[in-house]
């Protein structure tokens, strides 16, 4: 199991800059989309509005291992009436302007920026009479994402790009990935932070082989996911002890297996400081 | 360190939440239209939240009372639990919470009077003690300084005449107890376990002996106490551990004024210990002998080897064994109801 960080943005101008700073390549395998990746990273180049945002998280978690542990940043530019042009924010709340439906990213480690609430629109929008940032990707991307990971890994970071509809005509390409470029190497560090804090608290269980009983038994599905857990238990309270034990040469049938296993575990006490996952 | 308050929408002028925002002048306040939209939504990590929890300002609507499951009261007729928090700053691994809420956000009920008002009227409708446990799905000091909650509840039930309020704790934010007149309608009930018990699976509590210190001050201050032994956690040697852990207790702890002692075994209901697996796969403690009981897993340290009975027994060198209150155990033994009217 990994973890894989995936940045996906709307606009080719916006992917430029990040390109450049995660150095990444592009992967000609991908069809439909234009993804860019090195490594355990990979960015999404999905177009404007939120199905194609929520249609790029979709192929992600789609074509990679089922258990990846996805980190999902939103990448882009936003308006907003009167936040700085150029400056970093990242929502604390995602309102889908048409649907009403309201998404809550959470913080479990400091953030680069200051957070703001974000309202994603179906369709061009300068009217911004709040304090609120705007966009058409975020709340796709939000809602999609969180099918394939927990809140805490699920953030739209924005650049700041225009106060106004008359901001907006002034906007190029060069602009916005200058705008974005001035600020990749704060989203590279968070998405260092997220992928340290997945990788500390989202380890998968111990694993002892399995191979070598599946192969002498027939064991059903819902055996094996008991066999699974037995051999998690057993290398965390015997693991002093051979694994399986004596099961080849006292067991006739995977049902036998299982119950001799689970009688071995019943007679192991844990040891207090064995037991200090923190 | 809280850096996000989410509120609802509702209470943003409410007094209590007003000063609570105002002590955290660098958070980021973000208003919702119910804590349930944060709290109860799926895709959360407990564990990760853990790490950084934010608090969630709320209002309680009723029922805010509810009726205690049998086998966790301390012996009287009319057992209620309510909770003004939810989770707690502490992270024993343990905790049937993570496996109970979604979230470890805490989420405070800023609507203190509602509870004081509906608790009230329960009372009234029972002529005998009715015993209020606040300390469920939270600790109930911990977030003193934060929350006030023992300052205010301990005084506005003290009007209530058969109102008893548990407060359980393993903390030591004692200052709020120490400055109000005690009253015999509170008890002050700490949770205690063997030091090598807290220092391996209770993260971020006070050791052993400040809880103990933090006890005995309560207990000279004039309030009642009582030891909370539960959950009993399943060790080897535990003959030896219970016996030096029950001294160096009631060396501090004077035994005969002590209202009530509480002892249980480590027990989760099957679907909470399921997740609490999922989310520390790699913690010995829940993967050592058990039973199975009506959807309860109970934890017991080997075959033949009951690590509450020894405890017990122990126990019972201090106080007398009809004092003892078993809490839902393998083999609980008949003990006939104690009425702990504080009167
Ligand atoms: S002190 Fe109580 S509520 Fe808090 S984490 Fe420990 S067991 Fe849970």
């Amino acid at each position: 199991m990994h973890t894989l960080t995936n940045l996906i943005v709307a606009l080719p101008s916006e992917a430029a800059p990040l390109i450049d700073n995660f150095r990444l390549s592009r992967c000609t395998k991908a069809r439909g989309l234009k993804v860019y990746g090195r490594d355990n990273i990979r960015l999404v180049i999905a177009g404007v509005g939120k199905i194609a945002a929520a249609a790029a998280v979709g192929y992600i978690a789609g074509t990679e291992p089922a258990d990846a542990r996805h980190i999902w940043i939103n990448i882009g530019i936003a308006g907003h009436a009167t936040l700085p042009k150029g400056s970093l924010a990242i929502a604390h709340r995602i309102i889908d302007r048409a649907t009403g439906a309201t998404f809550y990213p959470a913080f479990a480690c400091p953030v680069p920026c200051d957070s703001y609430s974000l309202t994603c629109h179906d369709a061009p929008n300068t009217a911004y009479a709040d304090a609120e940032m705007h966009d058409m990707e975020s709340s796709g991307f939000f809602a999609t994402a969180s099918r394939f990971s927990s809140v805490e890994f699920i953030h739209s970071i924005k650049v700041i790009s225009d106060n106004s509809a008359r901001d907006i005509g002034l906007l190029t390409r060069e602009i916005i990935s200058e705008m974005i470029g001035v600020h990749a190497a704060t989203v590279k560090s968070f998405a260092a932070r997220l992928e340290c804090l997945a990788d500390s608290h989202l380890a998968p269980g111990i694993a002892l082989p399995l191979e070598a009983l599946l192969a002498r038994w027939h064991f059903t599905a819902t055996q094996q996911s008991q066999l699974r857990d037995i051999a998690r238990r057993w290398a965390l309270v015997r693991a002093d002890h051979e694994w399986p034990g004596d099961a080849f040469a006292r067991c006739k049938s995977s049902r036998d297996v299982i119950s001799h296993l689970n009688a071995e575990l019943e007679q192991t006490p844990i040891q207090l400081s064995s037991s200090a996952e923190s | 360190m809280i850096d996000t308050i989410y509120v609802e929408a509702a209470i943003t002028g409410h007094p209590r939440a007003l000063s609570i925002i105002h002590r955290f002048p660098k958070a980021r306040v973000i208003e919702c239209t119910s804590y349930q939209e944060v709290f109860n939504r799926r895709q959360q990590n407990f564990r990760v939240q853990k790490t950084h929890p934010a608090l969630i300002l709320a209002h309680k609507s009723k029922p805010r009372l509810h009726p205690v499951p049998e086998g966790q009261h301390l012996g009287a007729t009319h057992n209620y639990y309510f909770s003004h928090l939810l989770n707690c700053p502490f992270d024993c691994r343990y905790c049937f919470l993570q496996g109970m809420f979604a979230s470890a956000n805490y989420v405070l009920f800023v609507n203190y009077e509602d509870f004081v008002t509906e608790i009230a009227d329960v009372c009234a409708t029972h002529s005998g003690p009715v015993h209020l446990f606040s300390g469920y799905d939270c600790d109930s000091l911990a977030l003193e300084p934060l929350s006030n909650f023992a300052a205010h509840f301990v005084a506005a039930l003290a009007e209530i005449d058969n109102a008893v309020l548990e407060l359980r704790t393993k903390s030591t934010q004692i200052r709020s107890l120490l400055k109000t007149s005690p009253n015999p309608g509170t008890i002050v009930a700490m949770s205690l376990a063997p030091e090598s018990v807290a220092a391996n699976l209770e993260h971020g509590a006070p050791p052993l002996g400040e809880r103990l210190r933090a006890m005995r001050r309560v207990q000279d201050h004039g309030f009642k106490v009582g030891l909370r032994f539960d959950p009993i956690i399943p060790i080897s040697d535990a003959a030896s551990v219970f016996r030096h852990f029950f001294a160096q207790v009631f060396a501090e702890i004077n035994s005969s004024s002590v209202h009530s002692v509480t002892l249980g075994g480590f027990r989760l209901p099957k679907a909470f210990a399921k997740r609490m697996v999922r989310l520390y796969p790699n913690e010995a403690l829940f993967a050592g002998p058990r039973d199975e009981l009506n959807g309860t897993l109970i934890y017991r340290g080997d075959v033949g080897d009951n690590t509450v009975a020894i405890a017990r027994n122990e126990l019972a060198r201090y106080i007398s064994a009809d004092k003892i209150l078993l809490q839902h155990s393998v083999d609980q033994p008949e003990i006939p109801p104690q009425d702990a009217h504080p009167q």
